[in-house]
């Protein structure tokens, strides 16, 4: 056990070295200089060359890539995430704060997805082929076609417009997360509805249950010792793969309902080609994934404990 | 007591069993042979309560079978169980959350020459003849009184089929189970079953003491499983 989790932090480690490396070459060579657009962020204004200039050397832009990426990267280690290249703020809080609103937006859509997925595929499996099981499938099929972004606006429309129920834009009350949780977690919970009728159906194909039902097992048990942990296998797949939909979809609908958070933070920065901001949330994400990733491999071991057994 | 009392089963239009009456006492064997189709699965099935029986009844000791939790050996000893679980962890299913019994699994164990580390193993790493001993292991930990065999043998090749007839045979004397053996395969039959039952299209031909049987078959199909049976060596393979 401990040999899988030193190799599964070791390739953590790789990953999150690889990205780092990755988003600041796509900055540094991104089309444009770099210290113009900070100068330019930093004071609203056309600057002139002296001050961009000053910019390129407070920035260490003038020092060379790996200079610059070494400067970065070093206080990154001990857990300095350094200042802001066009506030001179420190970044780390400024990610808290987006942060803070992020990370509930995502939890309520995946809450909303698990809450109408789980009961419905488990509903449309009690009879394959029945009008409920039909219902299902289109209804999953109709919001996996719908992007976000339409989603988002529809529902704006209805709720906000028409019946002016709900707020559309902002984030000062609970009440202003519902629309664009909803959004996020109708798509989710059309894709988990998929994955999870088609496993459980598959999971009811097993060659041995029938094996099973004949030696006098009762359903209860078979639907929770060999159905269940089957069907979970691609269910806790496709979680994790909509975890970075989710992510993606993220930026979008804070886009559209006007929210701050992490994706105003992320555009605002890239704009501004304020590395340390982009880095910092990045690498954030990146861990976000890196850690999904390694809860999926230990659910996997856990399901099936035939996966990975090779590795130990 | 096993009473299977003018059980006939009928699917759609079809009459699969058709009035057939037999019993069975503890520790004693009774082997249903038959050609495909017979109807011998669906015997099994029939007594295990699995399909509905409109006319007739199957009790053990006067008593729905079910209460008496009989046991079944099926023919395909892997796909009996599931892959990703440990040996261990299905022979233990029986129970049905009662504390295993340490001391009965390793007799048992012992008696069906099941290596005790061959448990912690799964089905995909163990043989066929291994994977069936296995079978007949967790049909007997939680001790039934009846143990339905459903074509034990004809998975395995000649030399294994010969030894896991023998080990069954020992665990019935040990254990006291009754046994009801369904097969094609006369010449077990004949060498570990007390009586045989020949099933056709559904109704019991004949059930005759197996000794009677193989010396001289009450009807013309009786005879020609019989000497079909002598054709192909199978009295001598198995005896």
């Amino acid at each position: 056990m401990i040999q899988i989790f030193v190799s599964l932090v070791l390739r953590a480690v790789v990953v999150l070295t690889g990205t780092a490396l990755a988003t600041f070459a796509l900055l540094w060579h991104a089309p444009g200089d770099p210290a113009l657009a900070i100068a330019m962020a930093r004071h609203n204004a056309i600057v002139p060359t002296e001050v961009i200039d000053l910019v390129r050397a407070e920035a260490g832009l003038d020092a060379g890539f790996f200079v610059a990426f070494q400067a970065w990267i070093a206080p990154l280690l001990m857990g300095d995430f350094g200042q802001s290249s066009v506030t001179g703020r420190d970044v780390w809080p400024e990610m808290v704060t987006a942060i803070s609103y992020t990370v509930p937006l995502a939890l309520a859509a995946l809450f909303i997805g698990l809450a109408i997925s789980v009961p419905l595929a488990l509903l449309a499996t009690r009879s394959p082929g029945s009008w409920v099981d039909r219902g299902a499938v289109a209804l999953a099929s109709i919001g996996v076609a719908i992007p976000a972004f339409w989603l988002g606006l529809l529902l704006i429309l209805l709720f906000a417009v028409q019946l002016d129920w709900l707020p559309a834009m902002g984030a000062r009350t609970s009440a202003h997360m519902i629309l664009p949780a909803l959004t996020l977690g109708l798509g989710v919970a059309a894709s988990l509805t998929r994955i999870l009728r088609s496993s459980i159906l598959e999971a009811r194909d097993q060659a041995f249950l029938p094996a099973l039902r004949r030696r006098g097992v009762i359903h209860r048990d078979i639907e929770r010792d060999h159905v269940a942990p089957h069907a979970a296998i691609p269910f806790v797949t496709v979680l994790g793969l909509e975890l970075a939909f989710l992510l993606e979809g993220l930026v979008v609908v804070e886009v559209i309902f006007a929210r701050p958070g992490l994706a105003s933070f992320l555009v605002s920065a890239i704009e501004a080609r304020d590395f340390p901001k982009v880095q910092v949330a990045v690498l954030v994400t990146a861990v976000v994934f890196v850690v999904v990733n390694l809860l999926i491999d230990l659910a996997f071991r856990t399901l099936d404990p035939r996966i990975g057994e090779h590795d130990a | 007591m096993l009473d299977v009392d003018q059980v006939s089963v009928r699917y759609s239009s079809t009459v699969t069993l058709r009035d057939v009456s037999l019993s069975l006492a503890p520790s004693r064997t009774l082997a249903v042979v038959g050609e495909s189709g017979a109807g011998k699965s669906t015997l099994i099935n029939a007594i295990l309560g699995l399909v509905p029986c409109p006319t007739g009844h199957v009790t053990w000791d006067a008593k729905p079978v079910r209460k008496c939790r009989p046991a079944l050996v099926m023919q395909e000893p892997r796909s009996a169980f599931n892959p990703r679980m440990s040996l261990r962890r299905s022979v233990k299913e029986p129970l049905r959350g009662r504390q295993l019994d340490e001391d009965r699994l390793a007799r048992l164990c012992s008696g069906l020459e099941i290596a005790p580390d061959l448990l912690d193993r799964r089905p995909a790493e163990v043989s066929i003849g291994q994977a069936q001993r296995v079978g007949i292991l967790r049909a007997l930990i939680a001790a039934p009184p009846l143990v339905l065999f459903d074509e034990p043998l004809s998975a395995l090749d000649a030399v294994t089929q010969k030894h896991t007839a023998r080990l069954i045979a020992q665990m019935q004397r040990e254990e006291g189970f009754a046994a009801l053996i369904v097969t094609h395969d006369l010449g077990y039959a004949a060498a570990f079953a007390e009586e045989i039952a020949v099933l056709r299209a559904g109704r019991i031909e004949e059930l005759t003491p197996a000794r009677a049987f193989v010396d001289a078959p009450q009807t013309a199909y009786g005879r020609t499983l019989r000497d079909a049976a002598f054709a192909l060596g199978a009295f001598e393979r198995v005896a």
